[in-house]
């Protein structure tokens, strides 16, 4: 959390995080320049050719490293922690895919009768075939949304284009990897027909979307709760008093389409917008921690009671009516304003 | 939840013991499944060939002929009963159509490097001598080039190659990723070649030209990479083979 723009706030953990980040991608190019040509049938490849792939295979390998980390998180808490300092890893990713891209250009599309750049664009248009296919496009595509997520990963740019616009672009991560499928497959795949290749493509496709459908699946195990409308709201069963963790949340599936957030602490119950006014992280999944609901992403802090940041801090998340009704919780799908105080559910001892 | 809170990770507060312990295990084993997996991408991959630069600077002494692609004709010898032909580029992506026009048809001398794969050659022209008219002609002289010899309509399967990087100016020269560069070699005019592969021999090489004999215009363009059939009339030059088709008689395969 911060009140002030900085380059980075670095934290312990972050500075851990791009030391590991940074040694693993380091050791991946050096031992691939390294020991690659040793593993090829022909060793004696290009050196500029050799960059190509060590930087091109870094990227992938990084991006499905990358796309795993959000399901994993959600399938299993403890992997987190690798999701904190994501967008340190979404800009790493982008300069091995830019170094690719430059060792690409600096050797097919230089030494030409053509600019390098308007060789790229010139030099191979089949667009309408599938096996001459320009795959080059695709991963021009690809380096030109890993551009974009990179340049507005700070917080500014969060705050600027507001959380879901923000969130919005940077789901076109999903596009970038899709088509650097095609650039695979319309590229390497088509000139090299290694089972290793097709295999961990393949590999790497179905991994990517077998935890997101299974993190999928676990979230709609809950199904929206059933209204019970009245003249003072739209009142939905929210929770059983006694399923509600000790510090823990509850994610509440309102028919709004939205979900809420419900925490018991000190004796008390209350609801918040599930969404993290930061980044829109999943807040139910969070903590109460020093009285505040805790982010699961970032540590952003919120009073249960309003919803609003401990000062100095400033976010705000809408908040929730609850009602109690024998030994459940209706909660209004109706949000309150960001920050509006609502004055929690007393349990009495032992509920 | 089926964690305890004390295993929480807040990004800014220390990290729990048994949490560091894990975090360090997946580290490990991301940072490990990664590389094993991209050393794992290269299992398996073709054999580029030994091609590449040899031999060093010389100059040869031939016949020049511009059309369809500059080249060199050298005269018959015990090992080459129908003489040689010998295809020229200038350095980089660029053909030597315009160090040829001036000289076609002269005794010349032209002074580069070969760069070679599997028994067949191109001369990458530079150095001292580069294209310019033979300083000691005589041994040649009245040497006149034989014509193309007809030998007849043909159906290939193969790859159409920029000729210099197959040969080894880069490796792999060849296949789709590599498309683009012999697209902009074809089109700084580096002759095409149509390369024929086989079971357990070196590849047969075709140089490729429109249906007339002459260098072949941006329509080859879109077949370069994939495997392709290719239908026309195959003739010889000295020792090099030539097919002449258009592209209406190129398929993908």
């Amino acid at each position: 959390m911060s009140v002030q723009y900085r380059p980075v706030t670095w934290t312990r953990n972050k500075i851990t995080y791009d030391l590991v980040l940074g040694f693993g991608i380091a050791a991946f190019i050096i031992l691939f320049l390294r020991y690659a040509p040793g593993w090829l049938e022909s060793s004696r490849i290009s050196g500029p050719q050799l960059r190509m792939r060590a930087f091109g295979t870094c990227a992938f390998l990084l991006l499905t490293i990358v796309l795993s980390i959000g399901p994993l998180a959600r399938l299993d808490i403890r992997f987190l922690p690798l999701l904190y300092n994501r967008r340190h890893f979404g800009v790493a990713i982008f300069f091995v895919a830019l170094a690719h891209a430059l060792a690409v250009t600096g050797w097919y599309q230089a030494f030409g009768p053509l600019d390098r750049y308007v060789a790229l664009l010139a030099s191979s248009t089949a667009v309408t075939s599938w096996q001459a296919f320009p795959f080059e496009y695709l991963g021009i595509f690809a380096l030109g949304i890993l551009f974009t997520l990179a340049a507005t990963s700070h917080d500014f740019w969060l705050t600027f284009l507001g959380a879901p616009l923000w969130k919005a672009i940077h789901m076109s991560v999903y596009a970038a990897y899709a088509a650097i499928i095609g650039h695979i497959a319309l590229g390497v795949l088509q000139a090299e027909h290694s089972p290793w290749l097709l295999g961990l493509t393949g590999v790497s496709v179905g991994l990517v979307s077998a935890l997101h459908i299974a993190a999928g699946l676990r979230e709609q195990e809950t199904s929206v709760a059933p209204s019970i409308n009245d003249s003072e709201g739209h009142w939905v069963h929210a929770a059983y008093i006694g399923d509600l963790p000790d510090e823990g949340g509850v994610t509440v599936f309102l028919p709004t389409g939205e979900k809420a957030a419900l925490f018991r602490y000190d004796g008390k119950v209350s609801a918040l917008s599930n969404a993290c006014a930061h980044q829109n992280g999943p807040l139910a999944e969070g903590r109460i921690i020093d009285g505040c609901v805790t982010c699961p992403w970032h540590g952003y802090q919120y009073r249960p009671e309003d919803g609003c940041s401990p000062a100095p801090f400033t976010e705000k998340v809408a908040t929730y009516r609850l009602r109690r009704d024998g030994n459940r919780l209706l909660i209004d799908a109706n949000a309150l304003p960001p920050g509006t105080p609502v004055p929690p559910i007393e349990l009495e001892q032992g509920a | 939840m089926s964690r305890s809170s004390n295993e929480f990770f807040v990004g800014y507060l220390k990290t729990p013991p048994k949490l560091a312990v894990f975090l360090t295990v997946v580290s490990v084993l991301l940072v490990g499944l990664g590389i094993g997996g991209g050393f794992a991408l290269l299992a398996g991959q073709p054999d580029y060939g030994d091609g590449g630069f040899k031999g060093g600077y010389k100059e040869h002494l031939g016949v020049l002929q511009a059309a369809p692609y500059p080249m060199l004709r050298l005269p018959p010898d015990e090992a080459h009963p129908d003489g040689r032909t010998i295809l020229l580029s200038n350095p980089g992506k660029r053909g030597a159509q315009k160090r040829a026009a001036k000289h076609d048809g002269q005794i010349v001398d032209v002074g580069g490097v070969f760069i070679t794969r599997e028994g067949t050659r191109l001369l990458q022209v530079g150095g001292a001598a580069k294209i310019r008219p033979a300083k000691e002609p005589e041994s040649i002289q009245g040497f006149v080039p034989a014509a193309d010899v007809p030998l007849g309509p043909v159906t290939l399967r193969g790859e159409i190659v920029d000729t210099k990087c197959y040969l080894g100016a880069m490796r792999p020269g060849e296949g789709k990723v590599h498309r683009a560069c012999a697209n902009l070699c074809l089109m700084g005019g580096i002759p095409p070649m149509l390369a024929v592969f086989h079971e357990n021999e070196a590849p047969t090489l075709l140089l490729l030209t429109n249906a007339a004999g002459e260098a072949f215009d941006a329509e080859i363009l879109d077949y370069v990479a994939p495997y392709v059939s290719v239908e026309g009339e195959l003739f010889r030059r000295g020792d090099l083979l030539m097919l002449r088709t258009d592209a209406s008689r190129i398929g993908f395969l």
